[in-house]
């Protein structure tokens, strides 16, 4: 492939430059531009053109993203060109010239599928990569293979990457290591197991676990009875001697009780009692003699006192008389001011009698008041008169306004047009409706059904080997998959057969090679002595010993014979020599019996090699065989398809393809009898409808297939119907409507008219009777009513206060009646005075009368009760004499002295007894349960003296128990702890939880190992491979590069062994010397590198398709004749292959101009 | 009208496989998963106020002996014995070999099927009667219903078994019977277990694997729990499926072909994660990541696989109780390359050289000499669970794949330069 130009319309600074690269040659182009002129953006937009835009981009700067645009024409070995475009887009970014989309697979025959990497990494070189290549063949001690590899990969160096490799390697495992990943993970994994080992709770152990505590238990309950039972005696012991005292007291209390003899025992308190009943009979006779005396003196008090006793049985009349004063002052002061009031009120009302009727006086006044008792029914009818007048003209308007509006409704129903009748038109057109967008509908499905056969035709075509006409595809009988798949089941077992048959084969033949090698090696070391060359050398000896026998002692003439068994020496000497060489042949057969047995078994080797190889030649006819007849077989099975069945594997796909074919040719019919009944149905609805618009409107055509025009119409006519048939209703229920309301108008009037009529009558009615016309307003009339009634008021006002006069003139004469009638009763003295000093006096007599009689009262409340306290006192001496009486009875005395005696007794027996009880009580609690007199006999039969040692004795014994119980239960504390820890717990289950974490772990890092280390072996040996391969070509055409860039400095490369036996590279000198790498300059260590680099590309090119070779600015270190040299190298290999090289400097650019090489070299300027 | 619970193959103690701890990973809220989801069942038991509970086989793992695992299934059962709740199970495949099953005293409540004989449970109180048959080893490979008795129809009559039933895959072959020689024995209800997908076999009877309790691998995805069944009258009104487990299984696979760009596919990650978190209910989630589809990073995807696996547990440690199992990474590139053009660059060749790495004698411990020490020290648990160095041809196939990612990444890092 070449580049024949480069357009940059719209990329990085540039705006329609265009390189031109065609030429008849490939070339070497060179692309100069100064800096910032553009020359790094020209590369990136040769990357763009040949791999599409990157995500991210640097080069939109002066155009945006959506402008961008780089264009190119390429041209392939089969000399076709392809001009194309890219703009920077995620999908469909190729464009031709006329701006349609070409498929990223129209690349292909031009790029071969390489990527952007790897088209850098074959056929880029730059700056960086020439020196880190050189620094790296340094780095890789200038092995062959690794240089070699590197160099035909387009890298500058493997050694990083096998290093890194490795290193991760060895970060991963390493069989003695521990601090290594996987070792690491190993180790804690061994620990975890351990640990969830010992988490394990075992069946057997628990089950052991479980009897052992029983055990104990069984243990400790039989010892815990003993010490109970030790315990038990040891407190019978103690309790005796606790006891021994009561019971010697005891036995003293019972014997005084029996001396004490028979005693009556008197209740407690008894004497007490006794002593409190004679203090009470004391002081009752005190208290008797002392209210006798008081009940004396008082007696004589109340003889001497007297009581006015005719003013206190007129209390309540004085009383009466002494309130009625107040009001009795109070009437005569108010009287002179009322008779003030009432003749005011009286010319108030004369007054007003005035303003309404001026010839009345006030004493006729009383003529008018039947009059009033009509006020009501006049301010009623006041108030309708109003009412009345107003709903009258009202409703006078209403009729007016009524007629109007029915005369204007009438002229607007006139002036409405006919209305059209479309009872027929409405189902066709629903109908039509109902039936969907047909119009779309079809175009849609003729789109459908075109693209469909489009589609159809197109794949079909794509298919290719059948050219039958579509219409067949849904016939054609194809062979069933399973037909196919038994042939390409034969056909692999056949070429497996064949690829056995070649393996062995290439291997029998290298085996061969190899042997075949040997042998030569042993045959060209030195010639290998044979059994065969020892006989006829031995022969030929004899044969010269039988000629000189017969000369020597036969003395023949062998002279002639002589000279034919050896020419050149004379006979002994001949048979001398041939001596020495049989002994020497004998002896070095002797020596070498290996090499010679080495020898004649490889030679048995190659026949035995060569009748395999005869054997597979063989094979492989009988193969070739079946497998023509197998193709002539699979050709028949597709004859009656008429054209060359592919492999079967192929068939299969095709057959795939095939099958899909149909299926789209199905879907194609579909969308044509679709589109048929779409339109059938269409033409038939239109007619339909054309009839019905013919009946409603005349002579109205509609050309065209479309549905849609006439439905519009249709749709109009129908919805200006409605809207007329609309306004018509609506005009008429308005005229019915106001007619109506014009009827009720004409009624109201009526109405309102007889009613006033009766008004006037009923007016006349209320008025007369208040001396008035019936012409008087209502509002004159009310007026009067109102004054009328104010003068009526004003004539009670006055009749009132008259009243009230003689009331305060009654009630004084009635009250002095009352007080003299009192004072001729009780106090004649007074008759004198005047009504009010008379009460006064009355009064203040009765009040110390009042007072006089209060002090007798409580004096004989007094006496009263001092005779009630002497009864009672009388009463309690009663009852203390006859208690006193039953105590006696009770001691069984006669006399309070004896009592006295008889109390002493009864209380020393009772506190012997008291004793005596306490006593038992406490032997009681001792003898635990136990009868007192059975613990008297225990207590017996014990020595007092043994106890205290047997006590100590139990003690002991109890001492020596405790601590093996502590023991004991200590140690099942333990065991039940230990049970416990049995719980149930989940530390087994958490652990394998954490070991199956570590064993992911493991895999995840053996896995990744496994990769790492797979990775090393197979780079290490593809090197080794390639070496092996290619060594020879292309260290041959590196040599001539070499020689070419270093002017000769050296005149070519081969190989040499190192100290450690690896292969390396080695450059010669013109005197012959050899220069290892390490020994090289940097520069010439960067020319090696880019010799092996040329020299890869031109051996690549032997058997690929050359690719433009993109050189980015190498020189930068070259001087001037290194430069003039690469320049021609690279000019040598622009013969074979296209080469761009992008520069900086004008330098390079003058020297190359200097060289003579018209029609190889161009030169290309950037941002002119 | 009563209710019981279906359950099975509970596996107790048995610890979840494939995971790797990792800092963020929700390690404790998954710690002794399988114990927490029969603690759910126990507690469901209680407050569905249920009749009784059923467990068709496979209550322990086969090689399992930790007793304790014992000792804390009796002191769940004793919870269900204070709410009245019998328990009545057989034993599985796996129970037979247990060493619990033989030497754990049962508490009252519990019935456990005899190995022997097919026996009968009534219950009065429910007309119920539950027949079941224990394993009576690891491999019961005869047909056990046809020792079960005939159902009495005046009854409510449920089989209780552990069988693949005629085969399942996945599943080793156990007891097999076929669903017309369940049908013939007139039951109502046919409780199996064995099976850990939880499937619905028939309705006339009902014939039904609960599945198990808990996932225990990537491959147990979705709910798991038991089965809630309530009759009426005779008749089995309702079957309830009710989630006990604690923890889900989930894989998630992104098709990468809509990621131009690393961001982008973070996004949709987040995204499905977050769509996994919502289905799981709450519930911590252990989730396996498949990149697929034909994406322009397929490369990138490759190279920076260590900082993607960082970025996509930091995805899951925001989102909260997710544990991020493994990422495979089976994206291709746009383009293949081609082979046949420049057959002679050493890259080309070095390719062809990873697809013809094979297996020999079914192992690739030939290859390395390191391989056969590195193999001879690894725990045997983990060479008895698949072997790394006895891959399958698929898992060849994805070993070659990555193995030419490694290099071919590699190389290309260093090939590359960009002006």
């Amino acid at each position: 492939m070449k580049i024949n130009r480069l357009e940059l319309i719209a990329f990085g600074p540039f705006s329609g430059q265009i390189l031109d690269f065609s030429s008849v040659l490939p070339g070497l182009h060179i692309v100069y531009g100064p800096n910032e002129a553009g020359k790094s953006s020209a590369m990136r937009a040769l990357q763009a053109l040949f791999f599409g835009f990157p995500v991210r981009t640097c080069d939109n700067f002066l155009h945006q993203n959506p402008q961008l645009l780089v264009g190119g024409s390429l041209q392939g070995s089969n000399g076709k060109e392809l001009t194309f475009f890219r703009r920077k887009r995620t999908l469909k970014d190729m464009f031709d010239r006329s701006d349609n989309p070409i498929e990223p697979s129209a690349l292909t025959p031009y790029l071969h599928g390489l990527d952007r990497n790897l088209y850098t990494a074959l056929y880029g070189i730059d700056h960086e990569t020439l020196v880190s290549g050189g620094q790296g063949i340094l780095d890789q001690q200038g092995e062959v293979g690794k240089a070699l590899f590197a160099a035909g990969a387009g890298l500058a160096s493997l050694k990083p990457f096998m290093d890194e490799l490795e290193a991760e390697g060895e970060t991963l495992f390493r069989p003695q290591g521990s601090s290594k990943a996987i070792n690491e993970a190993l180790a804690r994994h061994k620990a975890l197991n351990n640990q969830y080992k010992e988490a394990i709770l075992s069946c057997r152990e628990w089950e052991e676990h479980h009897q052992d505590l029983e055990e104990a238990f069984k243990k400790l309950a039989d010892l815990q009875n003993t010490r109970e039972k030790l315990k038990t005696e040891h407190h019978r012991f103690e309790r005796l001697t606790q006891a021994l005292p009561d019971l010697s007291d005891r036995n003293n209390l019972l014997f005084k009780l029996t001396e004490l003899g028979t005693v009556r025992t008197l209740p407690p308190r008894f004497s007490e009692r006794r002593t409190i009943l004679e203090q009470s009979e004391r002081d009752a006779r005190l208290h008797y003699e002392q209210e006798k005396a008081r009940s004396h003196v008082l007696r004589e008090k109340m003889s001497g006192l007297s009581l006015n006793r005719a003013f206190l049985d007129e209390a309540d009349a004085i009383e009466k008389l002494h309130e009625r004063l107040g009001e009795y002052l109070k009437a005569g002061n108010d009287r002179p001011q009322r008779d003030g009031q009432r003749i005011a009120s009286r010319s108030a009302a004369a007054n007003l009698l005035r303003q309404i009727k001026p010839e009345l006086t006030i004493q006729e006044v009383e003529s008018l008041r039947p009059g009033l008792s009509k006020r009501r029914s006049v301010h009623n009818l006041a108030s309708r008169y109003q009412a009345l007048l107003q709903a009258s003209r009202q409703a006078r308007i209403q009729v007016e306004d009524g007629e109007k509006a029915i005369e204007k409704a009438g002229i607007d129903l006139q002036k409405l047009l006919p209305v059209i009748d479309t009872a027929m038109l409405s189902p066709v057109l629903s109908v039509a409706e109902r039936a969907g967008d047909l119009d779309r509908d079809i175009v849609n499905l003729g789109q459908d059904r075109a693209i469909a056969q489009r589609e159809c035709h197109a794949a079909l075509h794509r298919l290719g080997l059948w050219k039958g006409p579509l219409e067949l595809t849904a016939h054609l009988a194809l062979p069933l998959p399973e037909t196919v798949t038994l042939f390409d089941e034969e056909f692999r077992v056949i070429s497996n057969k064949q690829r056995q048959l070649n393996i062995e084969k290439e291997a029998l033949e290298k085996e061969r090679a190899e042997v075949v090698e040997q042998l030569h090696h042993i045959e060209f070391a030195t010639d290998v002595p044979t059994e065969a060359e020892l006989t006829r050398h031995r022969n030929r000896r004899n044969a010269g010993w039988l000629l000189l026998r017969r000369q020597w002692i036969q003395h023949e003439d062998v002279a002639e014979e002589s000279r034919n068994y050896d020419p050149r020496h004379p006979l002994p000497e001949a048979y001398e020599q041939q001596v020495t060489l049989s002994d020497q042949i004998a002896d070095r057969l002797y020596r070498e019996a290996d090499r010679v047995q080495q020898h004649a078994s490889l030679k048995r080797a190659i026949e035995k090699i060569e009748k395999r190889l005869a054997d597979i030649g063989d094979h492989e006819a009988v193969a070739n065989t079946t497998l023509n007849e197998v193709s002539c077989r699979w050709k028949q099975l597709w004859c009656s398809f008429e054209f060359t069945p592919l492999s079967p594997g192929e068939m299969r796909a095709w057959i795939g393809s095939f099958e899909n074919l149909r299926l789209q040719a199905r879907e194609c019919e579909k969308y044509v009898r679709d589109e048929a009944l779409k339109l059938s149905r269409r033409r038939e609805l239109k007619n339909e409808l054309a009839r019905e618009i013919e009946a409603i409107q005349k002579g109205k055509s509609f050309p065209g297939e479309e549905l849609n025009g006439i439905l519009l119409y249709a749709r109009e006519v129908m919805t200006s119907a409605v809207t007329q048939q609309k306004q018509y209703e609506l005009i008429e229920a308005k005229i019915l409507d106001l007619k109506t309301r014009l009827e009720n108008a004409k009624e109201g009037l009526i109405k309102t008219e007889r009613e006033l009529k009766q008004w006037s009558v009923d007016w006349s009615d209320a008025v007369t009777p208040l001396g008035l016309n019936i012409r008087t307003l209502p509002t004159e009339a009310i007026d009067f009513i109102d004054t009328l009634q104010e003068c009526f008021d004003k004539l009670k006002e006055a009749e009132e206060f008259r009243k009230r006069i003689e009331g305060i003139d009654r009630d004084a004469a009635s009250f002095e009646t009352d007080v003299k009638i009192l004072v001729n009763k009780i106090a004649t003295d007074l008759s004198a005075l005047d009504a009010r000093s008379a009460v006064n006096e009355l009064k203040s007599r009765l009040g110390r009368a009042t007072q006089e009689e209060a002090v007798l009262q409580r004096d004989a409340e007094e006496l009263d009760t001092l005779d009630n306290a002497m009864l009672k006192s009388e009463k309690v001496l009663q009852s203390c004499r006859e208690e006193m009486v039953s105590m006696l009875q009770f001691a069984g005395c006669t006399a309070r002295e004896e009592l006295i005696e008889m109390e002493e007794r009864s209380s020393h027996y009772t506190q012997l007894n008291n004793t005596l009880l306490e006593v038992e009580r406490r032997l009681t609690r001792l003898a635990e349960g136990m009868a007192i007199a059975d613990f008297e006999v225990q207590a017996d039969t014990i020595n007092p003296d043994e106890l205290p040692g047997r006590i100590e004795r139990l003690n002991d014994e109890i001492n020596k128990l405790d601590p093996e119980i502590q023991l004991l239960s200590e140690s099942i504390g333990r065991k039940k702890s230990e049970l416990e820890r049995m719980n149930g717990s989940g530390r087994a289950a958490e652990l394998a939880e954490d070991l199956q974490h570590s064993l992911t772990k493991i895999r995840r890092l053996t896995e990744r190992y496994i990769r790492v280390k797979i990775a090393a072996k197979i780079l290490s040996e593809e090197t080794e491979r390639y070496r092996r391969e290619n060594q020879g070509p292309v260290l041959g055409i590196a040599s001539r590069y070499f020689a070419q860039l270093t002017l000769g400095s050296f005149t070519g490369l081969r190989t040499d062994v190192d100290d450690h036996g690896q292969m390396v590279l080695a450059a010669i000198r013109p005197n012959g010397n050899w220069l290892q790498t390490a020994a090289m300059s940097s520069g010439t260590r960067d020319q090696l590198y880019l010799a092996l680099r040329l020299a890869s590309l031109e051996w690549r090119i032997e058997s690929s398709e050359p690719m433009p070779f993109i050189v980015d600015d190498i020189l930068i270190n070259f001087d001037d004749q290194r430069s003039a040299a690469t320049i021609n190298a690279l000019c040598d290999l622009a013969a074979k292959t296209q080469v761009i090289m992008f520069t900086h400097h004008k330098k390079i650019v003058e020297t190359a101009r200097e060289l003579d090489a018209t029609g190889k070299l161009f030169i290309h300027q950037l941002g002119t | 009208m009563f209710s019981f619970l279906h359950a099975a193959d509970i596996h107790l103690d048995s610890p979840l496989k494939g995971l790797e701890g990792y800092q963020d990973a929700p390690m404790e809220q998954i710690r002794l998963a399988a114990r927490r989801a029969f603690d759910n069942l126990v507690q469901l038991a209680v407050d569905e106020k249920v009749a009784f509970l059923l467990i068709a086989g496979d209550l322990y793992d086969g090689d399992w002996k930790d007793y304790n695992t014992g000792i804390y299934f009796i002191n769940r059962m004793g919870r269900l014995r204070d709410a009245g709740i019998p328990v009545f199970m057989v034993s599985g495949n796996h129970d037979a070999v247990s060493q619990i099953t033989r030497s754990l005293q049962l508490p009252a409540n519990i019935t456990h099927f005899s190995h022997r004989h097919a026996g009968t449970h009534i219950l009065d109180h429910y007309g119920v009667a539950i027949h079941g048959q224990s394993f009576s080893g690891r491999s019961v490979m005869e047909d056990l219903v046809r020792n079960y008795p005939q159902g009495d129809s005046a009854l409510f009559n449920i089989g209780l078994l552990h069988t693949s039933l005629n085969g399942r895959p996945g599943h080793d072959t156990y007891a097999p019977c076929t669903l017309d020689g369940l049908r013939s024995k007139g039951y109502n209800y046919w409780a199996l277990g064995h099976v850990h997908q939880r499937e619905e076999i028939c309705r006339d009877p009902w014939v039904l694997y609960p599945g198990n309790i808990q996932g225990r691998n990537i491959r147990e995805t979705g709910s798991k729990g038991c089965t809630l069944v309530s009759v009426e009258e005779g008749a089995v009104v309702s079957v309830e499926h009710r989630e006990l487990d604690v923890l889900r299984w989930a894989t998630c696979r992104i098709d990468s072909a809509r990621s131009d760009r690393v961001d982008s596919l973070l996004d949709l990650v987040r995204e499905m994660f977050q769509a996994e978190i919502a289905l799981a209910d709450g519930r911590p989630l252990a989730v396996r990541l498949v990149l697929e589809g034909i994406t322009p990073i397929h490369t990138q995807l490759h190279e920076n696989r260590v900082q993607l696996n960082e970025e996509f547990r930091a995805i899951a440690a925001n989102l909260g109780d997710l544990w991020i199992e493994k990422v495979m990474v089976n994206t291709r590139k746009r383009e293949e390359h081609c082979t046949a053009f420049a057959a002679d660059s050493p890259l080309i060749s070095l390719i062809q050289s990873i697809e013809r790495v094979k297996l020999d004698a079914s192992s690739i411990v030939e290859l390395v000499p390191e391989f056969e020490k590195l193999r001879s020290k690894l725990p045997p648990e983990l060479l008895s669970e698949g072997d790394p160095f006895r891959p399958d041809e698929e898992e060849l196939s994805t070993l070659r794949q990555e193995v030419e990612e490694l290099l071919m990444g590699k190389i290309k890092q260093r090939g590359q330069h960009e002006n």
